[in-house]
């Protein structure tokens, strides 16, 4: 074993040398190959190192918003008009998903959907569809009871409306995002939205937050609450009655706006017939049912109107109100217009009648439009057209809603029929709204302000109490005080009887014009019946303007606005004044 | 110098010079424990790292993957200090046998083996999975040394040496390359060839053979799309991080981010789902991510130490056998570290392999933990040449 010295040692010798020559390679190529991944390493780990970094934490690193909760909505009396709250949305990896086919008919049935549709999107290639967006909690416990792969959940607000239909057309409604598209949801927008959130995190390629990773959160600012004028109560009064006068006389529609005089603030604004703003799958948007004809929709005021006129001729004494008149029962301002029976030029009232004297006071009483054109004729054109622009014809009452209309007021130079129009409510354009404001000036003593629904905003500082708008002086008080009496003997013994209100004064106007169809360009044969009045007369608390668009009857005399407009206007005035505590004045 | 009667000096001498012996053999025994030892509790300290997002995004148990790899490091080290006791010479009775086990175990895999990512490479036996290539490893190696040993006088005869050659790692291999494996073969063909250099086989014979390897994985490279892209993805691997480089990509993104003194130990962003195959293949670089270039270079000196110690325990023996076989078991597990981490830092093409004693797998674990078991046998038991003259005698 040891110790051999033959010649088969030497080559042994020879041989065990050449081994240890061929270990030695081995060893060295070892460390060499390691040498190598180490230099290549520190190449990597020290001397690149933070390009790698930035990039693998580019890849990682995720910012996300978080939504700002959405403020809500109050009327005057802190009741929640509209309000968010957190629904569950269901979405779908189709990728995870096996049988698209059977998956969509068990979720089509608890979910009410097309199966169809609902089988070719859960069929896609996609990783995310929404399956049903903002469902009922009993749908999504349905959903969630089937268990099936690659069905997912997710919260998401959603925006519910206590006042529901009632009070759609101001309040508005939000998108499926809850992004604001219409009424105050939009004017306000910005304010209820709040700031979002960002929430930087370092997160799988799953979404998993990594533990230990970067994490920074901005919270989000959660949006305003808005502090609104309406009153739920008269809001929901003044619908009831709406529906009520539609199922009644068949109108088309019924608009009602109700200010506080004092300050201009509207108390309810209704449109009927309305929807449901939280659903608004079924609805026809080009039907125009959306459309918050209050303020975007103008008419031609027709006799409500004559106060108008009255007030500025009594305010430039070109009148007192027992100057007298000799009024027959057409009047011509072009020469031969009543003789040939010409539609332009010629005024005739309501019904024909002999010629007799009125009084200023008859003329509004009983809505003589030859009288009121005499009337303006004696005030003047030049006259006419400043009382108008006081009173905010042709111009937007800068309420704080989306989309006002402003109207218009039709005086051209050398145009002879038109003064006389519009002294009597033709050849100019209003909205409801700008009605109402109109009349509230009279209530307030002859100020006018600018109407609004928004009175507070509360954020996280609190309460903030928007200041009222500048007020502008239009009429003396003194005139106002004696116009509203004129409009007093319309409700007690005039054309407005039936806008008598139990317990109460009340001064108004009844308005009939002709439907003029602003897409054809003609009047038709449709009539629009309003009504716009205040109560108590000596100290007016709210005012009303009704407008009845196209009720139906038998004869004219059904669809006038003091057959069809003042009933409605009496039952909402009695149930808002008792509503907010007013003290009768009558009998 | 009377032979006859030993004096008291002389026998004083001897048991000291024994004692030295001893004591250097258990000196290098030692040094492959303590290596082994680390190279172990670092890779399950990894693998919790690494497996436990699996179970954290999966909502199961974070520690089902380590749990499982303690139970194979624990099978590791009892068949290690099972396979210590065997003295080694019983392996150059049992080469031929061996190689033919493992061919019979790689024939099996085509017919019962099951397939994962498009591979099949392992055999179901009831709980457990059992992938016959890691086995191979080692027979092959055996096989190579006990052939090489019996015919030493004749290495510079080319029919001598193509023979065996052939059958051990020709057919080993490609059996290994279609089920795919071609990383498996690479380390089959590595080890042969430290075991055939260290054999003193002629070098035109290992440049010969070299060359043919190297055109067989050239060409079994080319015949594959995805080990095309992978080794398009060697020269450019930033080009496309969320495709076919993406493996690479994200492991150089990790070891970046590792820097220079880590990003802690269990804070590595790479296993969130990043990173594929985080406790296997690409264990490295959770490691290096974590422990930084600091920590991957210890860790790189603890597998270079390996193939050094592997080494000496070859150079320190006189029987031949017992060197090639040493050199061979070192060269295997050398070659495979070395191809794992070289993938894994982009030096190489990336082949997926395990790194030994470190990533997660039961046969690698057992596999070469058996090579371990070897090598010490090998390191206690083997004849110490006492001059350099009458090394690797065939005892």
């Amino acid at each position: 074993m040891k110790g051999q010295k033959t010649g088969i040692g030497v080559k042994k010798r020879a041989a065990g040398r050449s081994i240890d020559i061929r270990l030695l390679t081995v060893v060295l190529l070892f460390i060499g190959a390691w040498a190598t991944i180490g230099y290549r390493l520190f190449q990597i780990q020290v001397v690149d190192a933070a390009g790698y970094r930035e990039a693998a934490e580019e890849q990682r690193v995720r910012v996300e918003e978080t939504s700002a909760a959405r403020g809500t909505i109050y009327d005057r009396e802190h009741r929640k008009l509209a309000v968010s709250i957190e629904s569950r949305s269901i979405y779908a990896n189709p990728r995870q998903i096996r049988d698209p086919v059977e998956a969509a008919l068990r979720l089509g049935g608890i979910l009410d959907l097309d199966i169809d549709r609902l089988r070719d999107r859960l069929d896609s290639d996609s990783t995310f569809v929404f399956v049903a967006r903002q469902v009922e909690a009993e749908q999504a416990a349905g959903v969630e009871e089937l268990d099936l792969a690659g069905i997912h959940f997710l919260v998401e607000p959603k925006r519910v409306y206590p006042s529901g239909v009632r009070a759609a057309h101001t309040v508005g409604f939000v998108d499926i995002d809850s992004k604001g598209i219409e009424g105050l949801e939009s004017q306000y927008d910005e304010l209820l939205t709040g700031i979002p959130g960002r929430v930087l995190a370092e997160r799988a390629p799953g979404g998993h937050v990594i533990p230990h990773g970067r994490y920074e959160v901005q919270p989000a600012v959660p949006g305003a609450d808005l502090l609104t004028s309406l009153d739920r109560e008269v809001q929901f009064v003044a619908y009831r009655e709406c529906l009520e006068t539609l199922e009644k006389t068949g109108a088309k529609r019924c608009t009602v706006v109700v200010l506080d005089p004092d300050t201009f603030e509207v108390l309810a604004m209704v449109v009927a017939p309305s929807f449901d703003p939280s659903d608004r799958s079924e609805l026809d948007a080009a039907s125009g049912i959306l459309i918050n004809t209050a303020v975007r929709s103008v008419y031609e005021p027709g006799s409500t109107q004559k106060a108008v006129t009255v007030s500025a001729a009594l305010e430039e004494e070109v009148v007192d109100w027992d100057t007298q008149y000799l009024v027959q029962d057409n009047i011509e301002v072009v020469d031969g217009a009543c003789e040939n029976e010409e539609v332009i030029g010629c005024f005739n009232d309501f019904s024909p009648h002999e010629p007799q004297l009125m009084t200023v006071r008859d003329c509004v009483r009983y809505s003589s439009n030859v009288c009121t054109v005499k009337i303006g004729q004696d005030l003047g054109s030049t006259h006419l057209a400043h009382y108008l622009d006081s009173f905010g014809y042709g111009r937007v009452t800068g309420i704080d809603f989306p989309g006002e209309a402003q109207g218009a007021v039709n005086l051209p130079n050398g145009c002879l029929t038109c003064p006389a129009s519009a002294s009597i409510g033709y050849s100019l354009s209003v909205s409801p709204l700008q009605m109402a404001a109109v009349y509230a000036t009279i209530a307030n003593g002859g100020v006018r302000m600018t109407p609004r629904l928004v009175t507070g905003i509360v954020d996280g500082n609190g309460v903030n109490r928007l200041p009222s708008s500048p007020s502008e002086r239009i009429l003396s008080e003194y005139t106002a005080r004696r116009v509203r009496l004129l409009l007093k003997t319309v409700v007690d013994d005039g054309t407005g009887t039936k806008a008598a209100v139990r317990g109460y004064t009340a001064g108004g106007k009844t308005g009939t014009t002709r439907r003029f169809d602003q897409d054809l360009g003609v009047y038709t044969d449709d009539y629009v019946a309003s009504f716009v009045g205040m109560a108590p007369v000596e100290d007016p608390r709210l005012v009303i303007a009704v407008v009845i668009d196209s009720p139906q009857g038998d004869s004219v005399l059904e669809r006038t606005g003091g057959a069809v407009a003042a009933p409605l206007f009496s039952e909402v005035m009695e149930a808002s004044l008792h509503q907010m505590g007013v003290r009768p004045d009558a009998r | 110098m009377s032979a006859q009667t030993p004096s008291i000096t002389h026998l004083r001498a001897r048991a000291r010079l024994q004692d030295q012996i001893t004591l250097a053999k258990s000196r290098l025994v030692i040094i492959v424990l303590a290596l082994v030892g680390i190279l172990l509790v670092v890779g399950l300290g990894a693998t919790m790292s690494a497996s436990s997002v699996e179970g954290i995004l999966g909502q199961s148990d974070r520690l089902a993957v380590f749990k499982r790899q303690v139970r194979w490091v624990v099978v590791g080290i009892l068949v290690m200090f099972a396979v210590m006791r065997v003295p080694y010479t019983w392996w150059r009775r049992a080469a031929t046998p061996l190689l033919g086990v493992s061919i019979f175990g790689l024939l099996l895999v085509p017919m019962f083996g099951s397939t994962r990512g498009g591979a099949q490479r392992w055999i179901e036996l009831g709980a457990i999975t059992i992938q016959p290539s890691e086995f191979s490893k080692l027979a092959v190696v055996v096989f190579l040394a006990a052939v090489l040993t019996d015919r030493k006088e004749r290495l510079g005869e080319l029919q001598q040496v193509l023979g065996p050659i052939l059958l051990a790692v020709g057919v080993t291999c490609a059996l290994v390359v279609l089920q795919p494996d071609l990383g498996t073969a690479v380390i089959i063909a590595g080890s042969a060839a430290g075991l055939a250099l260290a054999s003193g086989m002629p070098m035109r014979f290992l440049l010969g053979g070299g060359a043919a390897a190297a055109a067989l994985a050239a060409l079994s490279t080319v015949a594959y799309p995805y080990r095309r892209e992978r080794f398009a993805c060697f020269f450019d691997p930033l080009a496309d991080t969320l495709g076919s480089c993406f493996q690479l990509a994200q492991s150089l993104l990790a070891l970046g981010s590792g820097g220079l003194n880590g990003v802690g130990l269990g804070a590595s962003r790479a296993r969130w789902a990043f990173l594929p195959n985080a406790h296997t293949d690409f264990i490295f670089t959770i490691i290096a991510e974590e422990a930084g270039f600091i920590g991957a270079i210890v860790l790189i000196m603890v597998l270079a130490g390996l193939a050094v110690t592997g080494v000496m325990i070859a150079y320190r023996t006189g029987d031949m056998f017992a060197c090639l076989l040493a050199c061979g078991i070192t060269a295997w597990l050398s070659v495979q570290s070395v191809v794992n981490v070289g993938g894994v830092v982009g030096v190489i093409p990336v082949t997926g392999l395990a790194l030994p004693f470190v990533s997660v797998g039961g046969s690698a674990m057992v596999a070469a933990m058996a090579g371990v078991g070897v090598l010490l046998n090998i390191a206690l038991t083997a004849p110490v040449a006492s001059e350099p003259g009458e090394k690797r005698a065939d005892v």
